[in-house]
């Protein structure tokens, strides 16, 4: 008789459960030397941009109901389980943006895209990657970018992924949960020395291509050089990564608190996926800051929406309003179970890592063409914000006002972010 | 120009076009035109006035010129205000519709030349590193092997061509890639090159042919399912249904849980065992197999070792694993007599590994017969980690297949009769092709009396010469590529293997990835013959140089007049410069629209991902065709000829036309095809993948044939909604475009063109009726009623009216070719400094009666494009 595949997994199971114990400890050890300065578990950054809009009339609050008493509209209704651990916040506007189908590009830099003359685009830096900047020098990772396929059709723009550097340069961004599970959880199986000696090479493969650089960098014009500079950033970025990879090579990866993603899941199923990456990442303490540029597209096929996102981003009345308040709804409940896993999720103090966390989540079209009065929901404990709420700051409030105040709330000494002209203590608890 | 008087007759209109084409295009400076200052007066200077400076905000004094980044931003946001409905506010004096129309129109316009001008490089060309396409063309040429850079992030994205410098970053993860990609293309040519020397009978690089003979695998897997599943099952089930019940369904056989199951097995054998009789009993299936519907055996596959075709019958490949390089597969084909003509045509696609997915590769027409069948043959190439099933199959949408099968079955008790018949399919390969000379070098005999490292230093040196594009690279560089060669070689790797790092490392190196033009100093200089030999090869082929051109950049004959002529037409005659074609024409004209939604192939059923792949090949094959035979651009306006393949014939229902390959074929004179007015493709864009979108139509039409691109679609408008729940034909619904002015500056341009084309319905297919349903409201169709007006221009009565209106002004495209050329070909922005270039450019091909290669030819001997 076969023996039953029940037994079999749950030996599995148990086995890998002990065996693990013994090479986790030396990580817990490093971590406990990283925070040495506080027990308190540290603070964490989500950000999750998704392109197109909302459906005006059906996901914002009324707007003469602010505060804490306020009635959820049906576009946000499956949040409702969470009402007292978000806020939702109105009158936000990135004042440059000016292209109606770039809902990510400058959402989280609030740049203005013509503000180099002679350039017909210009970006700043993100503020996840500030967040990073700080959060990030004690994990394996400074931050993670996570992407979808979808671009394409998700009213993104321009960007590799909602990232983008001190120059102003798009970051990368993983796009495959398969991979994204693996770069955070699939230790090198190699010995250590054969691993050092890997490092090694790196970094005379990178000494290397520099020798080149600098043959091609004898005599380009200043433009030309702004050019190749980013090729010397990028091997800079790699050396500050091997840095790294040399300082975390003894320390194994976290083990996964979940399994490895199915391949080519879309839509809703992505969505769903990288959203227990997120969980799963922050919980192992690989990164501390973490974006992902949604799909738009993909999720509508998902939902069963024949509707092409951008015919559903300019709903009519009738199967386009439809597609676009199913989509609304579909993202809250994925919002919400993010929430849940988020609160289940304990740290070693006992507080939850919801509580430890400041989640952004939005776009910069509010809806249609419409770029002012982006779509806000805050949560999480982490930037010490009044939660529970319906707030609306006054009209055109730089939405870089809003990430100058989780910034500074998390504890980024920032003086000001974007075209920010301050932080919106109206947010503040 | 169009905005001038309403009285303004066809003669003049006309006029105006003519006097445009030579002169210079848009004005260049971005100036408000001085009327509309008592607009301001009128509605904006009672609160914005010195005193007041209500938000302060002072347009008193605002500057109409738009000389400045402040200042634009100023009007953009003038702009915005008015377009949002906010300024002027309710309670104060309103303009009158026709007065804020024009004021929007104007400003809106005018900001678009003001961005252009602010943003205008002037002649400067932002180095590049090469875009994905070059990229792989490149390691192409360089290394005879195929690279998978589907992994790169994609190019451009911020509206220009993927040539534009600017436009192409580099970051760290990319970097990565370039690295991985590189190494994987080394190993891969590496295996390649022994194997071009290595044809014995052992060795797992030779040649090898495999053929499977299909009925093996069909029979056993339509026979296994029928008699286990169908049948077995229903015996099953009814032996137990019959029964008293007194005993379990597991008494009578096996599979059957309870009655529910029972009942349901006997249903599906009595709703699909007959489809499967019927195979099983055609004497043909013992010969080969049919392709069916939905059941039974839907497709075939071709798969190369270690890829299996499926847990039915496993082949017994010749060879446990074969390695990356070319193949070919073949199969043997033929059409069941009495099936539909529009159903022998069938599509190859591939599938990667343990999924079921299918990635449309090719469409054959079929015009083989089961008697004499046809063998169709095509080319692949395996890679590394790239897909070895190949799936053939009925060209069609799948999702339609339970469809279809069940009416079918409805009507006779089986499935659709199958319409192809597959005798044998076969793959061969690794094709024994030369190598590359790049890689050939590698191999030559060693010199046993020159020291190992000095040997691997020369060969490296040559190598980085070659992919450096005809450059030394420096010392220090080479002495750290033979530190790395070192290190491998101590590692143990042999001589061979111990050169793939440094070689994958000059992959990734600066000289490989970027196309430099040093230059110093603020005065643009001219391009060494390399740089030239370059930048024309990346133009024409998205590859490099080969070693005619570098031989006549050496000699620096390469820019004597008769000589570029000569190489131009080299050039474009080689098969490389599909690449430009390709690449140029689809992005100059937009066709990544076609991927933008999925087709409804229940309302459009044969516009498939086949005709939708055949729709966009006609564009291209038409500009390819215009380019190879020297023929006038004016023929994409109107013409009396199509390039069209036997299945895009069947799908426009034109006679006598089969073959895949695309050809010219004569129209009828009444025909609405023949040029891109009557592409499939063109009116599948200006669609959702159901209906008709005459306002993208119509701005299509504006932007890449007219030349009188409307701006940006505008933020923050009000959306019209007050047509909610009503039946209304697309004229009416669209007639809501003309009540407000915001909407009107723009739409009175764009949707008089795009009801000219609405006999075409969304799949381009010719149509005199639409008509709209909704649910709980009722149903309207209505005639096509395409008559109408370019605004401030001619009438037209109709759809062919439209088009000899259209086809009257070739200046229009041709401008807007210039302008597309200049900016692919040069890889910057067109800019306004480049007015004399463009007006040379027109000129020169004006002479030629605007034959495409004369724009080509004018541009690459222009003193521009041979400067940095």
């Amino acid at each position: 008789m076969k023996p039953s595949p029940l037994s079999r997994r749950h030996f599995l199971r148990s086995t890998a459960g002990s065996l693990i114990a013994l090479p986790f400890l030396p990580s817990l050890d490093f971590r406990a030397f990283a925070q040495e300065k506080s027990t308190t578990p540290p603070k964490r950054m989500i950000f999750l941009g998704f392109g197109y809009g909302v459906t005006n009339e059906t996901w914002f609050p009324n707007l003469a109901q602010t505060g804490s008493d306020y009635t959820l509209p049906p576009g946000l209704a499956p949040l409702e389980r969470h009402r007292k651990d978000f806020t939702v916040v109105q009158g936000c506007t990135n004042k440059f943006a000016n292209e109606a189908h770039w809902g990510s590009t400058f959402w989280l830099t609030g740049a203005n895209r013509y503000a180099e003359p002679g350039q017909s685009f210009h970006n700043s830096i993100s503020a996840d990657q500030v967040a990073a900047g700080i959060l990030g020098n004690d994990t394996r990772y400074a931050s993670i970018q996570l992407n979808t396929p979808d671009v394409q059709n998700s009213g993104h723009g321009p960007g590799l992924s909602l990232a983008w550097d001190q120059r102003g340069k798009p970051v990368a961004g993983l796009d495959n949960p398969v991979v994204a599970y693996h770069r955070l959880f699939s230790d090198e199986t190699l010995p250590l020395e054969q691993r050092q000696a890997a490092l090694k090479q790196k970094r005379s493969v990178l000494d290397t291509v520099l020798e080149d650089a600098r043959r091609v960098q004898r005599g380009l014009s200043s433009s030309d050089t702004d050019k190749l500079d980013e090729y010397f950033q990028s091997i800079r970025d790699i050396e500050t990564r091997l840095g790294k990879d040399e300082q975390w090579l003894t320390v194994p990866k976290g083990k996964a608190p979940m399994p490895e993603p199915k391949p080519g899941l879309a839509g809703r199923e992505e969505i769903k996926v990288m959203y227990d990456l997120i969980v799963a990442a922050l919980q192992t303490d690989a990164t501390r800051v973490i974006t992902y540029r949604q799909p738009v597209q993909t999720l509508l096929a998902s939902l069963g929406s024949k509707v092409a996102s951008h015919d559903m981003s300019h709903y009519t009345p009738g199967e386009r309003t439809e597609a676009s308040q199913k989509r609304d709804a579909a993202q809250s409940e994925l919002l919400a179970g993010l929430f849940d896993k988020l609160k289940a999720v304990k740290e070693a103090d006992g507080s939850s890592l919801f509580e430890n966390s400041c989640v952004a989540y939005g776009s910069n079209i509010r809806s249609i063409h419409y770029l002012d009065n982006c779509p806000t929901v805050l949560a999480g404990g982490a930037a010490r914000l009044k939660l529970g709420q319906h707030i609306v700051l006054p009209k055109n409030t730089p939405l870089a006002n809003v990430w100058l105040t989780l910034l500074r709330g998390i504890g980024v000494p920032a003086e000001r972010h974007g075209d920010s002209t301050g932080v919106a203590k109206e947010l503040l608890a | 120009m169009f905005q001038t008087t309403q009285t303004m007759n066809r003669f003049s209109w006309f006029a105006a076009f003519f006097l445009t084409a030579t002169t210079a295009f848009p004005a260049n400076e971005a100036v408000v035109p001085e009327k509309h200052r008592q607009f301001f007066e009128s509605y904006c200077t009672e609160c914005h006035n010195a005193d007041k400076q209500k938000g302060k905000l002072r347009l008193d004094n605002v500057s109409l010129k738009l000389d400045s980044v402040e200042n634009a931003e100023r009007w953009q946001k003038i702009l915005n205000q008015v377009n949002s409905g906010e300024m002027p506010p309710d309670d104060s004096k309103q303009p009158e519709k026709g007065a804020k129309t024009e004021f929007l129109d104007s400003v809106a316009n005018t900001l678009v030349v003001a961005r252009k001008t602010l943003s205008d490089q002037h002649g400067n060309i932002t180095m590049r590193r090469l875009n994905q396409r070059e990229y792989k063309n490149t390691i192409r040429e360089l290394l005879g092997v195929e690279v998978d850079v589907h992994d790169l992030p994609k190019d451009g994205g911020s509206g220009a061509f993927d040539t534009v410098g600017a436009a192409l970053f580099m970051s760290s993860d990319q970097f990565e890639q370039y690295l991985a990609l590189g190494r994987r293309a080394v190993d891969d040519s590496f295996v390649r090159a022994l194997g071009a020397s290595a044809q014995s009978k052992e060795s797992p690089l030779r040649t090898i042919r495999e053929r499977r003979e299909v009925e093996l695998h069909a029979n056993a897997k339509v026979g296994g399912t029928y008699n286990g599943y169908y049948k077995g099952g229903y015996s099953v089930a009814k032996a137990y249904l019959d029964s008293d019940r007194s005993k379990p369904p597991s008494a009578f056989g096996k599979g059957i849980a309870d009655e529910v199951e029972a009942k349901f097995r006997v249903r599906v054998f009595d709703e699909h065992g007959p489809s499967f009789e019927r195979y099983l009993n055609d004497p043909l299936t013992q010969k080969g197999a049919y392709l069916t519907i939905y059941n039974v055996i839907t497709e075939e596959v071709v798969t190369l070792p270690p890829d299996q075709p499926s847990g039915w019958l496993k082949t017994k490949h010749e060879v446990e694993k074969v390695e990356p390089g070319r193949y070919k597969l073949r199969f043997r084909i033929g059409a069941v007599k009495g099936t539909p003509q529009e159903r022998h045509f069938v599509a190859l696609g591939s599938r990667s590994s343990g999924t079921e997915d299918f990635s449309l590769m090719h469409t054959f027409q079929i015009s083989g017969t089961i008697d004499e069948p046809q063998i169709i043959e095509f080319p692949v190439n395996i890679t590394g980690n790239g897909p070895r099933t190949f799936v053939v199959r009925e060209k069609r949408d799948v999702k339609l297949d339970f469809d279809l099968y069940t009416a079918a079955r409805k009507a006779t008790g089986v499935g659709p009769e199958p319409a192809l018949w597959i005798d044998w399919v076969e793959w061969e390969g690794p094709l024994a092709e030369p190598n590359p000379p790049a890689i050939a070098e590698l191999f030559v005999a060693e010199n046993t009396e020159t020291p190992e490292t000095q040997t691997a230093r020369a060969l490296l040196e040559r190598f980085a010469v070659r992919a450096f594009r005809d450059l030394k690279p420096d010392p220090a560089y080479m002495d750290r590529l033979i530190e790395l060669f070192q290190v491998r070689r101590k590692a143990g790797d042999s001589f061979h293997d111990a050169l793939k790092e440094p070689l994958s490392v000059v992959l990734a190196s600066p000289g490989f990835l970027y196309l430099a033009e040093p230059s110093s100093g603020p005065t643009r200089r001219h391009l060494t013959q390399r740089e030239f030999a370059t930048r024309l090869a990346y133009f024409l082929w998205s590859a490099p140089p080969d070693s005619e051109l570098l031989a006549l950049s050496q000699t620096g004959d390469l820019s004597k007049p008769e000589i570029l002529s000569k190489q131009l037409d080299r050039m474009i005659d080689d098969p490389r410069s599909s690449a430009f074609v390709n690449a140029f024409v689809h992005q100059w004209l937009g066709l990544d629209r076609l991927d933008f939604f999925q087709f409804d192939t229940k309302v459009h059923r044969t516009f498939d991902e086949s005709t939708k792949a055949a729709a966009r090949t006609e564009v291209i094959e038409t500009f390819a065709s215009l380019l190879q035979k020297r023929k006038s651009l004016n023929y994409l306006l109107k013409s009396d000829f199509v390039v069209i393949n036997g299945l895009l014939a069947n799908y426009y229902g034109i006679p006598d036309v089969s073959g895949d390959a695309f050809r010219p074929v004569k129209l009828a004179p009444d025909s609405p095809r023949g040029g891109l007015l009557g592409m499939a493709a063109i009116h599948a864009m200006g669609s959702n993948g159901k209906d008709s979108s005459p306002v993208e139509r119509g701005a299509w039409i504006l932007r890449k044939i007219l030349h009188e691109p409307p701006p940006p679609a505008p933020p923050n408008v009000p959306q019209l909604s007050r047509l909610e729940g009503k039946l209304l034909t697309t004229h009416e619904r669209l007639m809501a475009h003309q009540e407000q002015p915001q909407c009107a500056s723009c739409h009175r341009k764009i949707d008089p063109i795009g009801f000219g084309l609405e006999n075409f319905d969304a799949a381009g297919k010719w149509r005199t009726e639409d008509g709209y349903e909704k649910k709980g409201v009722g149903k309207k169709t209505w005639p096509i009623e395409p008559a109408g007006a370019f605004h401030n221009g001619p009438a037209f009565k109709d759809y062919f009216e439209l088009r000899d209106l259209i086809a009257a002004k070739p200046e229009r495209i041709a401008r807007g070719l210039t302008e597309a050329l200049i900016e692919y070909g040069l890889g910057r922005p067109f800019g306004f400094s480049d007015e004399d270039l463009a007006v040379r450019i027109l000129e020169q091909s004006q002479k030629q009666n605007f034959e495409v290669r004369a724009f080509l030819q004018a541009l690459v001997s222009s003193t521009d494009f041979q400067m940095k």
